[in-house]
């Protein structure tokens, strides 16, 4: 071997000498500002807002208006007669269907409080016509357990005792008369 | 890994954003591409502290962009970038000299540098301890793999002087470390 030559071990400790180390993360913003100062790189274009008297009023007027068409709003929607029940969109499954139904027994039982608490005002025949659609929707719903569950005792049973019952509604048809409320 | 081809025709599409455009995301990209190698390169070259060669990597890039618009791109974005490095790097020593100097005639009875036991021991340490023209050579040949006749061409010297700077530094190596240089794993 002579001096101008490498070994082989000589040749790998050269290699295995670091080559990229990584530079320091400030160095790089260093550089940057350097350039930008010098005009090399152009600064980055921020959006920026100035306030003049005209953009405060008009901003001041957004708002105003946004808040008085938000009340305005709130109150025609708080007036309108919304439906009690919404069916969850998007989401099918055991709990939307189980919140759902919750919903629409809470509102059924609320309808049939409202009828007991002013029955005593309502005429007779509000009354019957009340009495007839409470128990058709339940005719309905509980033939509906029935057909989903049809080995649940007590959707059988209800259904049973329901249907021997005789409902004014069946009882008008057989007697002719169409009932006067029909949602089923 | 990008082929050196691809990789220059990157290097050019972002060299010509930050030329036309002052593009600062197009160098930022080229910057983090291109500073690890000649942060490496530079850090052995110097041998100074990690401000000194932060700075030349700073005037590195600054000179680059300068002389962007001049790069014919007939070599590697890479090798260019490491020769404006390696003309940063000596003009960094020819105003270290002149300070040393000044220093000699304030204080001309101050120790010299020697080398310690420890840094016989350490390869890196052995390169540092190189006077920079050995240095040099030595770096741009058997760490960044130059031929001679390039080397000669960048520094301005003749092929028969780098020769023998390469010749003399790994001989200098060899006797700092005593013994031929053994892969070190610290």
């Amino acid at each position: 071997m002579t001096d101008d030559e490498l070994t082989p071990s000589e040749r790998e400790a050269l290699a295995a000498l670091p080559r990229e180390p990584a530079p320091s993360p400030h160095l790089e913003e260093r550089v940057v500002r350097a350039l930008r100062s010098r005009g090399v790189l152009k600064e980055r274009e921020r959006w920026t807002l100035e306030l003049s008297p005209l953009r405060v009023a008009a901003a001041l007027a957004t708002c105003i208006a946004l808040l008085v068409g938000g009340f305005m709003l709130g109150r025609s929607s708080s007036a309108t007669i919304t439906m009690p029940v919404s069916i969850p969109e998007g989401m099918p499954g055991a709990t939307s269907y189980a919140v759902s139904l919750q919903g629409a027994g809470t509102a059924y039982l609320r309808a049939l409080e409202d009828l007991a608490s002013s029955s005593h005002a309502a005429s007779g025949e509000d009354r019957r016509q009340a009495c007839e659609v409470a128990l058709v929707t339940l005719y309905a719903a509980t033939r509906q357990i029935a057909a989903i569950a049809p080995k649940d005792y007590m959707a059988r049973e209800m259904l049973r005792a329901i249907e021997t019952s005789e409902p004014a509604a069946a009882r008008q048809q057989a007697e002719g008369s169409a009932p006067q409320q029909v949602w089923f | 890994m990008e082929a050196p081809q691809a990789v220059q025709r990157s290097d050019r599409r972002l060299a010509q954003a930050v030329l036309l455009r002052g593009d600062e995301k197009a160098f930022r990209e080229m910057y983090r591409r291109h500073t690890p190698r000649l942060l490496g390169f530079v850090s052995r070259l110097l041998a100074g502290t990690p401000a000194e060669v932060e700075d030349v990597v700073q005037e590195t890039w600054i000179r680059a962009c300068d002389g962007l618009a001049s790069f014919r791109w007939e070599s590697a974005f890479s090798t260019w970038l490491l020769g404006i490095g390696l003309n940063v790097v000596r003009a960094c020593w020819r105003s270290r000299a002149q300070l040393e100097s000044i220093k000699a005639q304030v204080a001309p009875d101050s120790p010299g540098a020697g080398v310690s036991l420890e840094e016989r021991i350490d390869l890196e340490r052995c390169i540092r301890a190189l006077p920079n023209g050995f240095r040099t050579v030595l770096l741009l040949h058997d760490i960044e793999g130059m031929k001679h006749e390039e080397i000669a061409e960048r520094l301005g010297i003749a092929v028969g002087t780098s020769k023998s700077q390469l010749s003399d530094a790994r001989r200098m190596i060899r006797t700092m470390m005593c013994r031929p240089m053994e892969i070190r794993h610290d």
